[in-house]
């Protein structure tokens, strides 16, 4: 039996300004990236994403989370947009919810490296989209001893902020371990920005638009560092949960998640 | 006082800055106004001062009845600093002015404001209070840029707000820097005093503070969404030199905590584009037509597409009436004196009523009726009424760009009887109809209507109103209605049209077209006319070919005046399917229509030699093709193949012999042949809902602002068997070229309304849709037949309704033997001997959910990982009322030499999920649990009896599940 229980609420925050670190960019890093895997998203509006990179997570159900969503693979919830975009869109249908939330679990999977997406979010109270990598292992081992990667997540409520974290035994859902970032006077929404996250055998480092703002070692975390084999890609955009609280009667409807592309990359 | 002199001297001289500037703004080029000769500066009180405002810059609004000195600077309080601006509302009956509203206009020029895209400012207030409004661009030199946030809640805190600016591009010189209105607090609660409340109390003053104001440039708000015409893509007809108003601009912003903010704002923040030249010239959202032709026009605000657009197309005026006035009584005309008239539109909205629009000047000395929205309207006109004793006819011209096909316009006129006034006995409705068929569209239709065929109408010397009642026209233009007398020497109209010696459909001597379809022989008929006066001279002239016209001219008697009435002849439609009768055994099926394609015979018991079927087409030149059925019960269907030869219909006629066990048919009046009886509808629109189409009537109805689904409803009584399955068909469609959803079913018709139903699509073409419903959770007699038509807007035609039940007997419900009956039981298929149904899980294992073993059935599941408990979980659906007690009783256990725990008990389905549950410990032997379960906090009909079984591993049986209400 999967049982799917991700992303917590985050109790451990640190909030990080990106003046803090803005010296550290990734070229000072001395890092050589070569790219390995991409999607650009390339092809026709309507669309469904390339079956050899994506597969589906289905259903409702609340995804251990309370969320309110059911999960579709409709081309009205997850399509590409003929602009070399994939769109994930959350529809309001009375207090009915669809989205979708595509996955590379077992088409592609990786240990070590940058993974990376360019995307815009959506917003809106309640709306709670996420990049994010969970442990390919997951059906053997379970969560959290798969380990969750969460690259970026938002609520929809806080437009400015994102967070990335890390689920593993010991430091899953409340107990998570991850940083806040908050942009100086812009909006997650309002263009795209670059997420990523660089993955060696004893450090995550987490960065927005190549400003790296929180490093993750064995030291932070309170139980076992479980980053040490394949994980998978993950898109989502749910809506409601006790992560992100419910939607509001001013929160718009649809809501986008623009994907531009995802990358991996070894360094 | 001072306050107002220094405000009313002001207003002197800001009198004198709007004449400079308007004369300025007529000749300057933009593009050569240096913008930076205004200041740039975003502050307006910060760091404990005013900044730049001059000296005298507060400016009540007296004259809206504002309290002048409500203003001052206090030195005791501030967000930064330790000062702030400080507003003492008044209560509402504090003679010296009812509530705070004011303006601070910059005393000395204007600022550039393009740089930034809000303003902000800190507020607090003595207690929780709100404003009406606080925004920016009151500058009392027009407000052209008047934007505010409306109900700004203030709390006892300080709390910044944000007002957005819809384009900060054109605020280049605004003195408007920032204003409020702000009513008292109501003691009993918001919206309880007056004059929310006409009967409640006054509104008490408070006092609230505001600090570090300031224009400012922020990142953090996104989303601009802005709108014209509401966001619709509104059309228009006009006459080339009207003046017209872009309206309904709506604009909002995304704030910071990700909530949308709407604004009151101006149509001047958009930038307008026609899309064709030389039909408008744009001056703002100012439209002046200057050419013939359509043009639609967009808008933008800043670099942002509105939605919605405003359509204009031009249309001439109507022809000059040339009759003599002395033979004249106008109602509305610009060639004639006009009696009074009391109202053209009396908007009676409680009866239903959705016609907008009225007389319209269009021009200086031009008017015409426009009317909107138009379902009816009733001119009026009593102060005195009209005596059109004298009077032969009545005159009108129309016109309407709307599709015409099939649409009807009826034209009534009331007389009030000798006293003149409504009611007294005496009252008398008179009724003309005109076809679409003799209204193009696009076209003014000049109506001649003598007075004698109106139909009902007897006496005519107190005529006191006009009536219109449309079909399918929502936009009707009017110009020239008068009654004139003529003399039988000017009658040029005919009494009648014959074709091959029989009157012609819906003759009317003002109506000057016929359509007229010819059979396929392409033979043009032989066509008469017969002149109301004998001594008129009448002229007909056959086509030459059908299609074509035969016109009919008649010259009246005094030899000058002339009339034409023109037939057009068309080609039967060779796609023309329907049977025009349709026999069992040589007589025709009771009830039988054209339009109704599916009958039901009950023959005799015990018959079993098939009738004979025989049916005749519409159209001599179909085919039609009988195929019989093979027995009884059994079905004949009768296939209509049209001349085209592809197009096809099907009748089906379905024998029962007297004993057969079939489904039974539980509503009447199905068809709606019969009316509305015994069909219910929750609203009234004055256009009747059943409609007839040729011989076929349906349920007919047009939805114009989506809502919630319930809001339309169309529902028949019928008594529902809970745990019985139904069947319910029906045809529907929807309008031309449009498709729109309805929701159908079955449910209870009281509260909690509980109901099966699905959502199904409709299209232009009529569809049977075949609905399994079963009655899972919920009977009773007061149950129903159900159409929501709320959600979605458009037509709604249904037709053919049947609702059938189970056919494995048994559903006829026992009266109840038991006076003082056991608690019923509320879970079903409890002991899962029905496998999962209606229960439901969030998780999918692969393995079966309902296992069995020897001839029991059970729930099974085995958790692997532990997390919340909520995580695995079984549910079924039940009504939980709050307040009551329930007993769960269920049997569970674990797997062998093990034990572990789950939670059970009821609880919300939906948000926010109350519940009233306990822990048990399951062994590997199974017990009984019964639990009892308040339902203190919650309850509803979208309740549920759950299990949560993820917050420890380990395999979990549960059967025999039962909900009682203690």
């Amino acid at each position: 039996m999967n049982i799917m229980m991700i992303m917590r609420n985050l109790l451990l925050v640190m909030v990080v300004t990106g003046v803090l670190f803005s010296c550290d960019s990734a070229e000072e890093l001395n890092r050589t990236y070569t790219l390995q895997w991409e999607d650009d998203f390339e092809g026709a509006a309507g669309e469904s994403p390339n079956s050899a990179n994506w597969t589906y997570d289905l259903g409702g159900g609340g995804w251990g989370n309370n969320e309110l969503q059911v999960y579709t693979d409709l081309p009205e919830n997850v399509s590409l947009d003929g602009n070399g975009n994939l769109v994930i869109t959350a529809l309001r249908d009375g207090f009915n919810y669809t989205s979708a939330r595509i996955k590379t679990q077992g088409l592609f999977e990786r240990t070590y490296g940058r993974f990376e997406a360019r995307l815009k979010t959506p917003y809106g109270p309640g709306i709670w989209p996420a990049f994010w990598l969970l442990g390919g292992n997951i059906d053997e081992v379970g969560w959290p001893q798969c380990g969750e990667i969460d690259v970026m997540e938002l609520r929809g409520q806080e437009p400015s902020e994102i967070a990335g974290t890390l689920h593993g035994p010991g430091y899953s859902g409340g107990a998570s371990i991850g940083a806040d970032f908050e942009l100086e006077n812009d909006r997650f929404d309002s263009d795209f920005f670059v997420y990523a996250v660089d993955w060696g055998p004893d450090f995550i480092d987490f960065f927005v638009n190549d400003q790296l703002y929180q490093r993750l070692t064995p030291d932070d975390v309170t139980g076992e560092w479980v980053y040490d084999h394949d994980f998978f890609i993950i898109f989502n955009v749910a809506v409601g949960g006790t992560y992100v609280g419910f939607p509001s009667p001013q929160t718009p409807f649809p809501q986008k998640m623009t994907i531009d592309y995802v990358r991996y990359y070894t360094f | 006082m001072k306050n107002l002199r220094i405000y009313k001297k002001l207003t002197v001289a800001v009198l004198g800055v709007i004449l400079s500037t308007l004369f300025i703004g007529c000749n300057r080029d933009e593009d050569e106004l240096p913008e930076a000769s205004y200041p740039t500066a975003g502050d307006i009180y910060t760091n404990d001062s005013f900044v730049g405002l001059g000296t005298n810059f507060f400016f009540p609004f007296i004259d809206g009845g504002a309290k002048p000195d409500v203003f001052t600077v206090d030195q005791t309080e501030g967000y930064i600093g330790t000062s702030s601006i400080r507003i003492d509302v008044p209560d509402a009956d504090d003679p010296g002015g009812s509530f705070a509203g004011a303006t601070f206009i910059i005393d000395g020029f204007g600022r550039n404001l393009t740089q930034y895209n809000a303003l902000t400012f800190w507020a607090r207030a003595s207690e929780s209070a709100t404003l009406n409004e606080f925004g920016f661009g009151v500058n009392a030199v027009g407000n052209q840029y008047q934007t505010a946030v409306p109900g700004v809640k203030l709390t006892t805190n300080w709390k910044q707000y944000i007002i957005p600016i819809p384009d900060p591009s054109k605020l280049v010189n605004e003195k408007g820097m920032m204003w409020f209105a702000a009513p008292g607090v109501c003691p009993s609660g918001e919206g309880d005093c007056f004059p929310e409340n006409p009967n409640g109390g006054t509104k008490k003053g408070y006092t609230f503070w505001l600090d570090e104001v300031k224009f400012e440039n922020l990142g953090t708000i996104g989303q601009p969404m802005a709108e014209i015409q509401n966001g619709e893509d509104a059309v228009v007809a006009a006459f080339v030199g009207q003046v017209l108003e872009v309206t309904g601009v709506n604009v909002s912003f995304n704030l910071p905590n990700g909530i949308d903010q709407a604004l009151t704002t101006t149509s001047a923040f958009f930038d307008y584009e026609p899309s064709e030249p030389g039909v408008v010239s744009t001056a703002g959202s100012t439209l002046t037509v200057v050419g013939e032709g359509t043009t639609t026009i967009t808008a933008k605000m800043g670099d942002i597409d509105a939605t919605g657009s405003l359509t204009i197309q031009t249309i001439s005026e109507a022809e000059e009436p040339t009759r003599d006035s002395r033979n004249v009584l106008s109602v509305f005309s610009d060639s004639y004196e006009n009696v009074p008239v009391d109202f053209f539109n009396g908007f009676f909205i409680p009866d239903g009523q959705t016609t907008l629009g009225g007389a319209v000047e269009t021009a200086p000395g031009k008017n015409i009726i426009y009317y909107t929205d138009l379902n009816f309207v009733i001119p009026t006109f009593t102060n005195p009424t009209i005596d059109a004793s004298e009077m032969t006819h009545i005159h009108l011209d129309v016109f309407t760009f709307d599709d015409t096909e099939g649409a009807q316009l009826e034209i009534g006129l009331v007389d009030l009887g000798s006293d003149a006034t409504f009611g007294g006995g005496n009252d008398v409705a008179g009724r003309f109809f005109l076809e679409g068929s003799g209204f193009t569209s696009g076209e003014w239709i000049s109506l001649d209507i003598r007075l004698d065929e109106f139909e009902g109408l007897g006496d005519k010397a107190n005529l006191g109103q006009l009536i219109l009642v449309s079909q399918q026209i929502d936009n009707l233009i009017l110009d020239n209605i008068y009654f004139y007398a003529e003399s039988p020497a000017q009658d040029a109209s005919l009494s009648d049209i014959t074709i091959d010696g029989v009157s012609i459909d819906g003759f009317a001597s003002g109506i000057l077209t016929y359509p007229v379809n010819v059979p396929s022989s392409g033979v043009a008929p032989t066509i008469l006319g017969i002149p109301s006066n004998e001594d008129a001279q009448v002229t007909v002239t056959p086509a030459t070919t059908v299609p074509g016209t035969t016109t009919i001219t008649v010259t009246a008697a005094n030899g000058v005046t002339t009339q034409t009435y023109n037939i057009e002849l068309l080609l039967t439609d060779v796609a023309d399917v329907a049977l025009s009768d349709l026999q069992v055994d040589g007589v025709t099926i009771e009830d039988f229509s054209s339009a109704t394609t599916n009958y039901t015979i009950d023959l005799p018991d015990g018959t079993t030699v098939v009738p004979m079927v025989t049916a005749t087409a519409n159209d001599p030149e179909a085919t039609v093709t009988i195929t019989d059925a093979s027995a009884i019960p059994g079905t004949t269907l009768v296939v209509v193949t049209g001349r085209d030869g592809t197009s096809t219909n099907t009748y089906r006629v379905n024998f029962n012999a007297g004993d057969v066990q079939g489904p039974v048919e539980l509503l009447t009046n199905g068809d709606f042949e019969n009316g509305t009886d015994p069909w219910f509808t929750n609203f009234g629109t004055g256009v009747p809902e059943i409609q007839m189409g040729g011989d076929n009537s349906f349920f007919f109805a047009n939805v114009e602002s989506a809502g919630d689904a319930f809001a339309v409803n169309l529902s028949q009584p019928v008594e529902v068997t809970q745990g019985s399955v139904y069947t319910l068909t029906f045809e529907a469609s929807t309008g031309e070229g449009t498709t729109r959803s309805i929701i159908a079913g079955i449910g209870l018709n009281e509260a909690p309304f509980s109901n099966a139903t699905q959502e199904v699509t409709l299209t232009e073409t009529s569809q049977t849709f075949t609905l399994m419903l079963t009655a899972a959770d919920f009977g009773g007699s007061n149950s129903r037949v159900l159409f929501d038509m709320g959600a979605d807007v458009g037509v709604v035609v249904i037709d053919n309704v049947s609702l059938q039940g189970d056919s494995g007997g048994g559903t006829t419900p026992d009266p109840d033997p038991d006076p003082d009956p056991t608690p019923s039981e509320l879970a079903v298929n409890g002991d899962f001997e029905g496998g999962t149904d209606p229960w439901f899980t969030n998780f999918g294992t692969g393995v079966p959910e309902v296992q069995t073993a020897g001839d029991n059935s059970f729930f099974f599941a085995n958790v692997e990982v532990a997390g919340n408990a909520f995580a695995v979980n079984l549910s079924q659906q039940v009504e939980i009322t709050q307040g009551s007690v329930y007993t769960l009783s269920f049997d569970a256990s674990t797997g062998e030499g093990t034990t572990r725990t789950i939670i059970a008990g009821i609880g919300l389905n939906e948000q926010p999920f109350t519940n009233s549950t306990q822990e048990l410990t399951l062994t590997e032997v199974s017990q009984n649990f019964s639990l009892t379960l308040s339902a203190a906090e919650f309850g509803s009909a979208n309740s549920r009896i759950l299990f949560d079984l993820g917050a420890d591993v380990g395999v979990v049986v549960i059967d025999n599940v039962s909900l009682k209400a203690n």
